[in-house]
């Protein structure tokens, strides 16, 4: 644009007490509504006080789906959330109760709750009327999730329906009727998951028994010339289960508190067979503050033993996990150091930490969280948390690779930054083989 | 086509100056409040085509101002550009959740906000184009 001269600054007034008042009319919306579904935050029917004679309640739960945040951020939550709410309006419209219905809302973490007027229809049917849309409902649900987010909804998925019905009685306030229903509704829907997590701990269980997991290998590839600088290792469980995916491998381990023999099974997996690329190349692990602290770990035959096996490994770990274990970890980083071993600080600008964390575990690496690196071409502020952890890299001497690279787009911005390694499905997906070239 | 407006935000009087100074001199119709709220229902009564934001304000922050901007049908889509003395990566993700659009750090330097502002104004003129 030209220059054309100076233009006078309009200066809006100090504020009044109109000012004041609207601002707070603004704020008290923004409590009451949900960002990202922009549903309301609580249940009402919407009808002031008149009374229903027969309400009806289907509650849906997204069960582990609030793990899907601390593993794969909050965006890729944010996302889920908006699925869930607009597969619930779709199929609203299309329901056998849509006449009845009064109102959908959240309660901002991980339920959504329906409530209908079944004043018109006999009280002994009223279950038989909401259970099969609540099917309906929860169908939905878990297709359109599938279709937009494909495996690693698969892996998680976890989606509960309850229903209750409560018919009104004047001698109750019909506000602490509504929040009975809905609690009903909520605890049918929560013993639901309840009873699926049983018999998900039960199968991780047989898989541990059975030493049912394999290694898949990811390059880290340097970004302008793609030479291999090294492979990260991962975890599989068994081919086509629930549990192939290491997420989910360790979201239930973590619901049936066997995550130290999962981890442990997990490095004896990897090292029982190393191909023979990554035996001269960095190999990297992934290890838990917890496994790196405890004292079957720190035994110096085994840090020895890995030793022998692979000279040059770098352990990743997630930035998620030194928030909470900084003091103890720092100690036992240096042990490790000083048996050979070197770090890399995994999903860093995930948003768990800060700059200064990693500044002080001064890590060889920085790996950079795939939510970061999704779509950076799109977005200013990512490239300004990328260009941060770069500066920031430069002042601790550590190397940056980005992680989950997925398109020409995102691998031409992150060069153009000057990120110097990367990983990720672009460059293949992980195998089990290593073929020579990347 | 009317020249682009940019509403800027900061409790420091002085801030408002040095950025309306380099925006004006480049044809920006530009107007700013030192009163976060003030600026609120402004921006929400003639929705600009770029807000520039301080994050720590009294009253109501950045970060707050921004999401009621946000969910408000006639802002929805008005870019947000943070301008902020705070840089951990920390505050940075903030700015992405309540749906900042870009992140300028205190002190800045006049070409960056220019070329900041002229990124943003020129994506919303596009998007809003047919």
């Amino acid at each position: 644009m030209k220059s054309r001269g100076h233009r006078p600054l309009r200066l809006v007034s100090s504020p009044t007490r109109d000012v004041a008042l609207d601002v707070e009319r603004l704020r008290l919306e923004r409590l009451g509504t949900d960002a990202v579904t922009n549903l309301p935050l609580h249940p009402d029917p919407g009808v002031g006080f008149e009374r229903i004679a027969g309400l009806g309640v289907v509650y849906l739960q997204l069960g582990r789906f609030a793990g899907v945040e601390s593993l794969y951020g909050w965006e890729l939550y944010d996302r889920v959330l908006r699925l869930t709410a607009s597969s619930l309006k779709e199929d609203l419209e299309i329901s056998s109760l849509k006449g009845q219905h009064l109102s959908l809302s959240f309660n901002g973490c991980d339920g959504f709750c329906l409530l209908f007027d079944l004043s018109t229809r006999p009280a002994q049917r009223h279950a038989a009327l909401l259970e099969p849309e609540a099917r309906r409902f929860r169908q939905g649900v878990i297709r359109r999730l599938r279709q937009a987010l494909g495996r690693i909804a698969v892996d998680l998925m976890s989606v509960y329906v309850g229903v209750a019905s409560v018919a009104d009685d004047p001698r109750v306030r019909p506000s602490r009727n509504l929040a009975r229903g809905v609690l009903e509704a909520m605890r049918a829907a929560e013993a639901l998951q309840t009873d699926a997590r049983k018999g998900r701990v039960e199968s991780l269980k047989e898989i541990l028994s059975r030493r049912e997991l394999r290694t898949v290998w990811q390059a880290v590839l340097g970004l302008s010339d793609r030479r291999v600088l090294g492979y990260e290792a991962l975890i599989r469980g068994p081919v086509g289960s629930d549990l192939e995916m290491p997420d989910a491998l360790f979201s239930v381990a973590r619901e049936g508190d066997m995550l130290l023999e999962l981890e442990n099974l997990c490095l004896e997996t990897i090292f029982a067979a190393l191909p023979r690329a990554v035996r001269s190349s960095v190999l990297f692990v992934n290890a838990s503050a917890r496994l790196l602290t405890h004292p079957v770990f720190l035994d110096e035959r085994n840090l020895s033993e890995m030793q022998r096996t692979h000279g040059n490994i770098v352990i990743e770990v997630s930035e998620k996990e030194i928030v909470w274990n900084y003091v103890a970890f720092r100690e036992v980083l240096e042990r490790l150091r000083a048996a050979g071993f070197r770090f890399a600080i995994d999903d860093a600008g995930s948003g768990y930490s800060g700059l200064e964390t990693i500044l002080q575990l001064r890590p060889e690496y920085i790996k950079v969280a795939d939510s970061i690196v999704r779509n950076v071409h799109q977005d200013a502020i990512k490239r300004e948390v990328l260009s941060s952890l770069l500066s920031l890299g430069r002042q601790i001497g550590a190397t940056l690779v980005a992680e989950g690279i997925e398109s020409e787009e995102e691998l031409r911005s992150l060069s153009v930054l000057g990120l110097p390694y990367g990983q990720g499905f672009l460059f293949g997906r992980p195998a089990a083989r290593i073929s020579a070239g990347p | 086509m009317t020249d682009p407006s940019v509403f800027i935000v900061d409790d420091d009087p002085g801030v408002i100056e040095a950025v309306a100074a380099v925006l004006s001199d480049d044809g920006y119709r530009v107007s700013g409040a030192s009163d976060s709220r003030s600026a609120l229902l402004a921006v929400l009564a003639d929705p600009p085509d770029l807000i520039v934001l301080d994050v720590s304000m009294p009253g109501l922050n950045g970060w707050e101002l921004c999401d009621i901007v946000r969910r408000q049908t006639t802002t929805r889509d008005v870019p947000v550009l943070f301008l902020t003395g705070r840089g951990e990566v920390r505050d940075q993700i903030t700015a992405l959740q309540v749906g900042g659009s870009d992140h300028l750090k205190k002190p800045f330097r006049a070409e960056e906000l220019r070329g900041k502002v002229r990124a943003l104004t020129q994506n919303a003129r596009r998007r809003g184009s047919p």
